[in-house]
């Protein structure tokens, strides 16, 4: 059932749709029938609850929410508060909600809600304190809630309302709704990353769709509905992209096609003289404006590949010589350009990177490949696109794609991480001896706890990390911050350089101490780095670390999931025991501290112990 | 003029959706007061499901006033017409 109707909803796109489809899913959710649950999980979906809290109407969204989740592949639970005062509706609710917390809580609340509508005009110091008081009560909910929930907390900005005067007077005038909007919105995001909460930014989606398409209309007078019907899909779909980043399912790679795409004409028959690109032509602009919204990407984290069928040195000259080329040969991580069909180019690809299909966005302009490529690799994100390339733009932009929740110095430099990889892998082929290999890299870890300059790359390794991921558990910024200071906890972040280069932070360790005993409760590690010995070396720091607090056996845990087979015998391969099997796969595996063996190890180690070190 | 039965037709379906009910039944002289999950907020579902159906906007008085089936059929046609 629940198959059926993920086949279903690639096509669904309105509100009707999304609607009958979300309705279905929700009963078959509920129900259960013939274990569809169990069966969507096999095939890599994953639950999720989410509650809403609204002063307003929300109840009217779960099922296009539901729907929208299922196309990430997430079984979403949604429970709503509707029409209450946040501050009552938790103090009544609180047992229940710490007894079973959802995964992360909404926090959606309106203009009128934080009295962000009427303040003395003119009057910059009132509008001052207005905009603080709604930031402050925005804050007391949603530390209420990490309390309560320790789990996940999503702030909205706020889009204008039909009754907010848009002159160019309110652009100035200290306390105009616009201007008090404008400030609120800059503002909250800024408080939001200090609390680790994570920010929805629903002002961003009302513009992009225009106010006059955004409000509600009859349906706010009529039912308190916060945006029109019609947007429904577009914030069910928006906000599911976050749910998605938090549980490591964004999109991270994006594959572009070269000809018609990049530039304008064919490389192959025009020359680069020929093809259309930058000033001069109305759709060599375009193409600019495409690279650009790339490169943009590519700061953020996302890692540019090509896939064309070309003669390959024909097509990366242009990336060399094109005086208005934007994108460079280093910005890509990886051409595959060649005549082969693009579904294998690009499994090729995710391979080479260690990156599972479904992280892929492919942008191609001819219908046929896109149609090749979805019926191939259905995983793989594939916007359509219209014809003419200048309305491409748009579409790319409403789809959200490659939703982040934080942003480390290790996002900037993602692609240049990948590169240095490929150098590596080159370098183990010319030495072939691979103990010399590794010695030659010159490899040094730097190890040392939880702490709130690593805290958003380590949340972020914890949320993305699906193969090298022993137990797949996932924790907020909140839950990680306050890791820092558990007496109970022992962690562990490390990071790695060699001689081409700093890899950022590699790997986490999370142990919890129970009276003699160190439990591993998540092992992490970036793939882009396996097969160098880092485990070892990470094992011997633990031992030596458990033997001197007294500790007599390590335990670790293996619990199977679709993605993180890599790991499965992970403790075997480091000397543990095994000591149980459950008949879901779940294995856990002991170590005496006394027992222990250290590997020769080639990697010199920086430890840090203390916190702020 | 929209065809009564093929409205009625039409409407049941999105009945159906709206109140979350396949085995719903109604004719062209249901009133709110005989569904019991005809409340408000089903309402303004149903208005949503007719206006996207039959591609009308439905004024907001109108919307307030329509209290059963022959209401909906009415506004449907008015509109039909003058659109």
């Amino acid at each position: 059932m629940i198959g059926a109707l993920r086949g279903l909803i690639n096509r669904a796109w309105n509100d009707g749709e999304l609607g009958s489809i979300g309705r279905r899913l929700r009963r078959a959710l509920a129900s259960d029938v013939s274990g569809s649950v169990e069966a969507a999980q096999a095939s890599g979906c994953i639950s999720f609850s989410l509650l809403i809290v609204s002063t307003n109407t929300i109840n009217h969204l779960v099922d296009a929410l539901c729907a929208s989740a299922l196309r990430a592949g997430i079984l979403l639970h949604c429970q709503t508060v509707e029409y209450q005062e946040p501050e009552s509706w938790l103090a009544t609710h609180r047992e229940r909600l710490e007894a079973d917390p959802p995964d992360a809580t909404l926090l959606a609340l309106d203009r009128s809600d934080l009295q962000l509508g009427q303040c003395r005009l003119g009057d910059s110091a009132a509008a001052e304190a207005c905009i603080q008081a709604a930031l402050d009560r925005v804050r007391r909910i949603a530390e209420q809630l990490i309390g309560i929930t320790g789990r996940s907390v999503i702030v909205q900005t706020l889009a204008a309302e039909a009754s907010d005067p848009q002159l160019s007077a309110d652009a100035w005038l200290a306390g105009s709704p616009r201007r008090l909007l404008a400030e609120f919105n800059l503002k909250l995001p800024v408080m939001a990353r200090e609390l680790s909460c994570v920010v929805f930014d629903v002002a961003a989606i009302a513009n992009l769709v225009g106010m006059t398409h955004w409000s509600a209309g009859r349906y706010w007078y009529l039912a308190k509905l916060p945006f029109a019907p019609s947007c429904i899909p577009l914030y069910a779909h928006r906000l599911v992209q976050l749910l998605a980043a938090m549980r490591g399912k964004a999109n991270r790679v994006l594959v572009l096609d070269l000809d018609n795409t990049l530039w304008g004409g064919l490389i192959g028959d025009d020359g680069i003289g020929g093809i259309e690109l930058g000033t001069g032509s109305a759709r060599g602009e375009v193409f600019i404006a495409m690279q650009r919204l790339a490169l943009q990407y590519k700061a953020r984290g996302v890692i540019l590949c090509v896939v064309s069928k070309n003669a390959e040195e024909l097509a990366r000259e242009v990336f060399r010589n094109h005086p208005e080329m934007l994108l460079r040969e280093s910005d890509i991580a990886l051409f595959q350009i060649n005549w082969q069909d693009k579904p294998s180019n690009i499994s090729a690809m995710a391979e080479a990177l260690e990156l599972g299909l479904d992280t892929f966005v492919f942008i191609d302009d001819s219908p046929a490949e896109r149609k090749q490529m979805r019926d191939a690799v259905p995983q793989v994100e594939i916007p359509e696109l219209p014809n003419d390339p200048s309305a491409w733009l748009d579409i790319i932009q409403a789809a959200g794609y490659f939703e982040q929740l934080s942003f480390s110095t290790e996002d900037r430099a993602r692609t240049d991480y990948y590169k240095g990889n490929a150098l590596r892998t080159m370098q183990a082929k010319k030495i072939g001896n691979h103990d010399e290999f590794l010695k030659s890299l010159g490899m040094t870890i730097t190890v040392e706890p939880f702490n709130a300059l690593g805290r958003q790359r380590i949340t972020q390794l914890i949320a993305k990390s699906n193969q090298f991921n022993l137990t797949t558990r996932r924790y907020s910024e909140a839950e990680v911050a306050a890791l820092e200071t558990d007496s109970d906890a022992v962690t562990v972040q490390v990071r790695l350089e060699d001689m081409f280069g700093d890899n950022g932070m590699i790997s986490i360790v999370i142990c919890r101490r129970h009276a003699g005993i160190w439990d591993i409760d998540t092992w992490i590690m970036s793939c882009r780095v396996l097969g160098r010995g880092i485990e070892q070396a990470l094992l011997a720091i633990l031992v030596n670390r458990a033997r001197a607090a007294g500790a007599r056996e390590l335990r670790g845990v293996y619990i199977p999931t679709p993605k993180n087979g890599l790991v499965r015998d992970h403790y075997a391969k480091l000397g543990f025991a095994k000591a149980e099997e459950a008949s879901t796969g779940e294995t856990t595996w002991t170590l005496l501290v006394d027992d222990f063996v250290p590997a020769i190890s080639l990697i010199d180690v920086r430890e840090r112990v203390s916190a702020d070190a | 003029m929209v065809d009564p039965d093929e409205f009625v037709a039409r409407l049941t379906t999105i009945f159906r959706e709206q109140l979350d009910d396949d085995n719903l039944t109604i004719n062209i002289d249901t009133k709110q007061s005989d569904l019991g999950g005809w409340d408000s907020l089903a309402h303004v579902r149903v208005v949503m499901g007719v206006e996207r159906e039959y591609g009308v906007q439905l004024d907001v008085d109108e919307i307030e006033t329509i209290k059963s089936v022959r209401g909906f059929y009415a506004a449907v046609n008015s509109h039909a017409e003058s659109d």
